[in-house]
């Protein structure tokens, strides 16, 4: 498995331990509502039986307002307890969606510790809605794979899959970071299958995702021909679909020309990658990268050229 | 459908389902805390109750169908599935509840719709008869409303209504889709009032909440920002800005959707804007 000493030297041992918060995680049984249904139907029923029987009883004839108001009281206990159970469950359901919200805003914003400590605390046990399992295993994998831990991410993409609840373009998504995980692994064969199987489903011209993922194997596996093909014909829809991302797809363009000996335009490429990211990121993420950064110039941002 | 129908027949709704609501409300009062008094036996206190009860599960039983109903919408107007969208909120509106947010979020899911449509006029109509509802003032609703109503305010040129609906955000805390959203909403504000300076303020922010802004939505606010850094004499936060721009999208599009960056890029005939004013 390939580490990054970078960005693991700040995360302790037993940092994310991705297999046991999958375990952790699976769905806590939801009360079954015919039960609770029954269970209540059971007491109203039972509560109208006694009170039919002691306002039929002459023994408690004297008593018979005294049963009622009684029975009167019962029954708005019984209601006032069935709307608290609905309240607590409500309240839970709530401060959970309220995590995983906070959790989006986490990852959105590349606070990756803080992220991945609450990812920890939200699986660590199980969870009440699927909905909110699937998301945070989402985006589980995408802190893992920030830290490297591509191995773990890819065994949480392919619990992802399995549940089979996931919606077209997310379940595309997920496939498409498996097979970007799969690769940083060293898993070519793997990769390679996940990528002929990303294929089935789109042209390479219309996924951004897609295209991104067949340039960095193309560069991997030393075709440079291929990965600058690729971009040319996926520019378009990168764009549209990568944004600030689109940097990545620049630098790896730009090994694939330094291989070719295009140093020019590898220069080009190379400076377009680090206007759209910072070099830092870029270096992080691709080892290729860092290993032609010090032989190109990166842009520099305002803020570091002021 | 038509916004002026669906909101008559929000606003129809939900004063009937008030009136349903405190009809069961009432009931159930009455049957609990005065049968006694009223010499109806226990058996019967206990069935009427049960039957508010039931009709009461069954209302929400339906208004939970129709927020199911509603609550899909949004997936597909980002999908760009408007027809569909449509058809679900339309259901949406024509099912009876007795619960007030089904309807209110029914009418909030149409101005989103609208608003993806570029219907401004009928965008800024459903947003503001949400408002009009009295949301309360922090809901994520009433935020998010606001956010609509600004935006489409400012396409339709009608600036007051834009900047009272950007105050009307100042001091709520807001999510962070909701604040990326703002930001770029306050920029357009901004450029056609032609504060450049304002916009210059805290521009690294502002570059940082671009980034990680949905793709489109990231470019149009580098490029306002260039615009603004252009007016401000900051050459170098409008090279860089641009040349970001320029990488991510065709500028020529971009300038088509927002003719006031034709500044930035004289060559590219800024479009006709006309059918985005209906």
């Amino acid at each position: 498995m390939v580490y990054d000493a970078r960005c693991m030297s700040d995360a302790p041992d037993d940092f994310l331990d991705a297999a046991g918060l999958l375990q952790r995680s699976r769905l806590r049984p939801l009360p079954n509502i015919l039960w609770v249904g029954v269970w209540f139907g059971g007491a109203a029923a039972l509560l109208f039986f006694l009170s039919h029987q002691l306002a039929a009883s002459k023994s408690l004839a004297p008593y018979r307002a005294l049963v009622q108001g009684s029975t009167s009281v019962l029954m708005l206990v019984l209601m006032l307890g069935m709307g608290y159970l609905v309240w607590f469950g409500v309240r839970a359901l709530r401060r959970e969606g309220q995590q995983l919200e906070a959790l989006q805003e986490l990852v959105l914003l590349r606070r990756w510790p803080e992220a991945a400590s609450l990812v920890g605390q939200l699986l660590s046990g199980p969870v009440r809605l699927p909905q909110t399992r699937l998301m945070g295993l989402l985006l589980l994998s995408r802190i893992l794979m920030r830290y490297h831990r591509f191995s773990d991410a890819v065994g949480v993409c392919d619990e992802l899959l399995e549940t089979g609840m996931l919606d077209g373009d997310s379940a595309r998504a997920v496939r498409v970071d498996r097979a970007m995980a799969l690769l940083h692994e060293e898993r070519l064969f793997d990769a390679d299958r996940a990528i002929s199987e990303l294929r089935r489903g789109a042209q390479v011209d219309q996924s951004g995702g897609l295209a991104l993922l067949e340039i960095y194997r193309d560069v991997k596996t030393g075709h440079p021909d291929e990965a600058i093909q690729t971009f040319q014909i996926s520019l378009s829809a990168m764009r549209r679909q990568l944004g600030h991302a689109l940097g990545e797809a620049y630098a790896l363009i730009a090994c694939a020309l330094d291989r070719l000996g295009r140093p020019a335009e590898a220069q080009t490429a190379f400076a377009n990658a680090t206007v759209l990211m910072p070099l830092s990121e870029l270096t992080r993420c691709y080892g290729e990268v860092a290993s032609i950064a010090p032989a190109y110039t990166a842009a520099r941002s305002p803020l570091e050229a002021a | 459908m038509h916004v002026n129908h669906a909101i008559e027949r929000c606003r129809r709704d939900l004063r009937f389902s008030f009136v349903v609501r405190s009809l069961l409300a009432a009931c159930a009062l009455v049957l609990i805390i005065l049968g006694p008094g009223l010499g109806l036996t226990s058996s019967s206190i206990v069935v009427g109750v049960g039957a508010v009860w039931v009709v009461w599960t069954v209302l929400n039983y339906r208004g939970i169908r129709a927020t199911r109903l509603a609550s899909v919408s949004p997936m597909l107007i980002a999908s760009g599935e408007f027809d569909q969208a449509e058809q679900h909120i339309d259901q949406a509106i024509q099912t009876f509840s007795a619960l007030r947010h089904v309807k209110l979020l029914a009418l909030h899911y149409l101005a989103a719709l609208r608003h993806a449509q570029r219907r401004w006029a009928e965008a800024a109509l459903a947003a503001q008869a949400v408002l009009g509802l009295k949301l309360g003032r922090g809901t994520p609703i009433a935020r998010r409303t606001w956010l609509i109503l600004a935006d489409a305010s400012i396409e339709m040129g009608d600036l007051a209504a834009a900047q009272h609906a950007i105050q009307a955000l100042y001091g709520q805390r807001l999510s962070l889709p909701e604040a990326m959203n703002l930001c770029l909403v306050q920029l357009e504000y901004q450029a056609r009032l032609g504060q450049w300076s304002a916009m210059m303020q805290g521009i690294e922010s502002k570059v940082q909440l671009a980034e990680i802004m949905a793709p489109a939505a990231g470019v149009k606010t580098e490029a306002l920002l260039a615009l603004a850094a252009a007016h401000s004499s900051q050459p170098r936060w409008q090279q860089w800005l641009t040349q970001r721009v320029e990488l991510l999208a065709d500028v020529t599009e971009l300038v088509a959707q927002a003719p006031l960056l034709a500044e930035l890029w004289p060559s590219c005939p800024p479009g006709d804007r006309a059918d985005n004013r209906s």
